[in-house]
């Protein structure tokens, strides 16, 4: 019992985690069809300015400032200086993917060439446990829900009751309609890569807040858990994003009871895998051909 | 001809008019739902052989859904698809090809590396060497089957006039050349149908009647076509009988001086 | 010339001829077919594994390494072992996944699989010696040819033996290429729809070459275990694949030359440029700066010419 209840809070964090850069990752994908594969990269690139912060001594909330500061000015910068002038040239979608390809190798190594391929931890004081009956989280880790709930309302807040969340629901579902009407479309996608960006530093910074030691690869594996929640959630669809973030959480580390843990990984792969081959649309997406997941 | 009225032109079942001539397609019923939304909801009607059948109605009318279904690239929710006696819902449409439905697309279909020649060559059925083992096998096995197909394709190549674009690669064409590449492969396909979906597009005005004309020599020479067009000018000097979508449903059948008569037909041009 | 330069040009001669099978076998995928082959490494893994254990025979007690199966088969059989066991996973790997995905999600589906496959290989000790992975492999000609394995004949005839062999590769290649079924892979590639719409079974017509690319590149990982006599995890990382498709890409996807030519910049040209270097910064930096400029060049080369040093040609038809 006890087993379960710690890999129940394990799950609760590890969905937070998912929850917060899935979200990021998905409303990039809904709003402009790249899969930007290097958002894992990305968020262990954000993880390491944390990291460069704790070093100088600014402490968590440094680490958390820069690391999201530099998730967002990056991708707003990847998108304009890399995809979009590929998508302009009308490079077609499988292109684009080995271009994100080059984007993650790139990424990856250049830390890895700074840096080197050994572990590294946030210079942090630890804190105490904080217990919930038989639950107990850090106060990192409770921060990092906090987050991850403040984070989906901020963003339901964003889409639903801002001028520009608007905006940005049409461009997702139609950018020519969306251009005809008025919408300045290139900016709106510049923020929706901003809003991606910045949750996908928070996201690399709450990572290695939890795994405590990482390294270069670190982020850019967590790309498929991230894939695996945004697929199952349906592709665009926040919501199912927030959903499938808890599921795929719960049962990575769940999981572990029953197989041997050096196959958690295997969780978010094969249900990856399944999502795609079953009902590509996702759990919550009605749409399957509107978003042409299927050829 | 005077004016029938548009009950006796219904177009469901076989042929309601004595002596007319069969109907190589018929569509009853049939309906697509996109989640929450029908883009084709009940249609019904039927395209004789021999003839040029035309297809059309305001934007969002289900006119290139219901095509898709037709081939066999979607599969409808409801409804059947029987086409020369064989119904054919919900095969896939390579299979639909095969048994003599070629449809052609509104950005014309063409194979942008391959050169004009090898895009018609393409169209060629039953050609030897188009599977593995015949490849492995070797030339020998393949050759003249090959070089009988290459001069079939030369031989429409110059009925077209594009023989001097044979080994340009088909993504250099315009617009119109690359139309014209995508009926001649069809027609390399010995088809019984051609659904051609907005045809005219993406054509310059001066080819457009040379696509006129040729589509006129194919019917004459007995294939049948299921045209979606916006152009209605195009309709009236080339289809013999027009369908009429609005909505997802089909709503009138006839010639255009008849569908002109009809105040739906106007309503729903005026409204969709 | 001394031994030890021999030694070296025989082994570079070894590996040229491995990593054209190999470019040639995603060429097949990839170029030709046009599909995101991103699990592309599992088969040369699957080839070395093979040929690995057909080599060192059937586990026995005293012996350190945990693996399933084993036979003690003279060359060239476990090649050929190699090739079948190539194809049979092409074939599974493709029903799963060749359907009615769009072309990126097929991706995503494959570099997954190959993530998986590494998860269990590394894992499930007993079935390839897990992280360890195999080694020493014996050397495949020697018994036969009575020659000690160290000595620089050997290196030269086994050099010569994998040219051989390519060679029969290259004619496998070109006669799926200048084929009218390669041509119909090619429009399946540029057009799907529309080669459909003229009645072609697009999944029964790339599960051929993708079964014929799978193979090809199980050759090249058979040739390249009996070459270095060891194969584990660490030698088939998924960013492996993308080495081979920079060749690809870089060389002249669909040609059958161009991708002979990314070979030798890519994967043997970063080899041997590595060799030369000064070792700054220690083995990980060098890796991480040849990853770099494979993802420079990538970015570069789709940029300015993303149809590679020698571009897919046009074929003409003789006059009838």
């Amino acid at each position: 019992m006890h087993a379960f209840i710690a890999a129940l809070g394990f799950g609760i964090v590890t969905a937070a985690i998912l929850a917060i850069a899935s979200v990021g990752f998905t409303l990039q994908f809904g709003a402009t069809n790249i899969f930007n594969l290097a958002f894992g990269s990305t968020m262990t690139a954000s993880a390491f300015v944390a990291y460069v912060a704790t070093e100088a001594n600014l402490g968590l909330w440094g680490a958390v400032v820069f690391g999201a500061l530099f998730g967002t000015v990056f991708s707003v910068l990847l998108n304009r200086a890399v995809y979009l002038p590929f998508v302009k040239r009308g490079a077609r979608l499988f292109e684009m993917i080995i271009v994100a390809i080059a984007v993650t190798l790139l990424i990856s190594n250049i830390i890895q060439a700074v840096w080197g391929a050994s572990f590294f931890t946030l210079k942090l004081a630890p804190t105490p446990a904080l217990n919930f009956g038989a639950l107990a989280f850090t106060r990192d880790e409770l921060g990092i829900i906090g987050v991850a709930v403040a984070a989906m309302l901020c963003v339901h807040a964003l889409l639903h009751h801002t001028r520009l969340g608007q905006a940005m629901r049409a461009t997702a579902t139609n950018p020519a309609l969306a251009r005809n009407c008025g919408i300045p479309t290139t900016r709106v996608i510049d923020v929706v890569w901003a809003v991606s960006g910045l949750l996908c530093g928070l996201g690399g910074v709450a990572l290695v807040l939890v795994t405590t030691s990482f390294n270069p690869q670190t982020g850019t594996e967590f790309i498929i858990p991230i894939l695996a929640v945004a697929v199952l959630g349906g592709i665009g669809q926040p919501y199912g994003a927030m959903l499938g973030a808890v599921v795929i959480g719960l049962m990575t580390q769940l999981s572990a009871l029953v197989i041997s843990p050096e196959y958690k990984q295997a969780v978010a792969f094969v249900t990856l895998v399944v999502v795609l081959l079953l009902r590509p649309q996702g759990i919550l997406s009605e749409v399957a051909e509107q978003k042409e997941v299927v050829a | 001809m005077s004016a029938v009225p548009a009950r006796e032109l219904a177009p469901d079942g076989p042929a309601s008019r004595p002596g007319a001539p069969p109907h190589l397609l018929v569509v009853e019923g049939l309906r697509r739902q996109f989640g929450g939304v029908r883009a084709v909801d009940a249609a019904t009607f039927s395209v004789a052989e021999g003839s040029i059948t035309g297809l059309i109605g305001p934007n969002g009318a289900g006119k290139s859904t219901t095509v898709s279904m037709v081939a066999g690239s979607l599969r409808p929710t409801a409804g059947r698809i029987v086409f020369g006696g064989v119904e054919t819902t919900g095969l896939p449409a390579y299979r639909v090809a095969r048994l003599g439905v070629v449809r052609t697309f509104q950005i014309a279909g063409v194979f942008e590396q391959l050169t004009a020649l090898e895009n018609l060559l393409i169209g060629a059925p039953n050609l030897r060497g188009e599977r593995l083992w015949d490849a492995l096998v070797g030339k020998w096995y393949w050759k003249r089957s090959d070089r009988e197909a290459v001069a079939r394709a030369r031989e429409l190549l110059v009925r077209f006039g594009l023989e001097e674009k044979e080994n340009d690669r088909a993504g250099t064409l315009s617009g119109g050349q690359r139309r014209l590449v995508e009926i001649m492969r069809a027609l390399m396909a010995h088809p019984r149908m051609l659904l051609l979906d907005e045809p005219t597009a993406g054509v310059a005005p001066s080819l457009v009647h040379l696509l006129q004309d040729m589509l006129e020599e194919l019917r004459d020479e007995g294939i049948t076509m299921l045209l979606v067009e916006h152009a209605l000018g195009v309709v009236e000097r080339l289809c013999d009988t027009v369908i009429v979508m609005a909505q997802g449903r089909t709503l009138a059948t006839g010639t255009m001086r008849e569908l002109r008569q009809r105040q739906d037909v106007l309503d729903a041009y005026l409204i969709g | 010339m001394s031994q030890a330069v021999q030694f070296y040009l025989s082994t570079l001669l070894a590996y040229i001829g491995v990593d054209f099978i190999a470019c040639w076998a995603l060429n097949l995928q990839f170029g030709v077919a046009g599909i995101l082959s991103f699990c592309f490494i599992i088969f040369q893994a699957a080839g070395a594994y093979t040929a690995a254990v057909l080599t060192l025979g059937p586990e026995t007690p005293t012996s350190f390494q945990q693996y399933f199966g084993g036979a003690h088969l003279p060359f060239p059989l476990p090649v050929l072992a190699a090739a079948v066991v190539g194809a049979l996973l092409a074939l599974v790997v493709g029903l799963i996944t060749l359907r009615r995905l769009r072309r990126d999600y097929q991706a995503i589906v494959m570099l997954v699989v190959s993530l998986i496959a590494t998860l269990v290989a590394t894992n499930a000790t007993g079935l390839v010696n897990g992280a360890n992975g195999l080694s020493l492999v014996p050397k495949p000609l020697s018994k036969g040819l009575g020659l000690s394995p160290y000595g620089t004949t050997y290196q030269w005839i086994f050099a010569l033996v994998v040219c051989g062999i390519a060679l029969v590769c290259y004619a496998v290649v070109h006669r799926i290429t200048s084929s009218p079924y390669g041509r119909v892979l090619r429009a399946l590639r540029d057009n799907e729809q529309a080669a459909v719409a003229v009645g072609k079974n697009p999944l029964a017509l790339r599960l051929g070459i993708y079964a014929v690319g799978g193979a090809l590149g199980a050759v090249s990982g058979a040739l390249l275990v009996e070459a270095i006599s060891a194969w584990s995890p660490s030698s088939w990382l998924y960013p492996e694949t993308f080495s081979y498709f920079a060749a690809v890409i870089i060389g002249g996807s669909g040609n059958d030359l161009g991708v002979a030519i990314g070979a030798l910049l890519v994967p043997v040209g970063f080899l041997e440029a590595v060799r030369f270097m000064p070792t700054i910064g220690g083995p990980q930096f060098l890796g991480a700066l040849e990853w770099i400029a494979v993802g420079l060049l990538l970015l570069v080369f789709l940029w300015f010419r993303p149809r590679g040093i020698v571009p897919e040609r046009r074929r003409k038809y003789p006059a009838s």
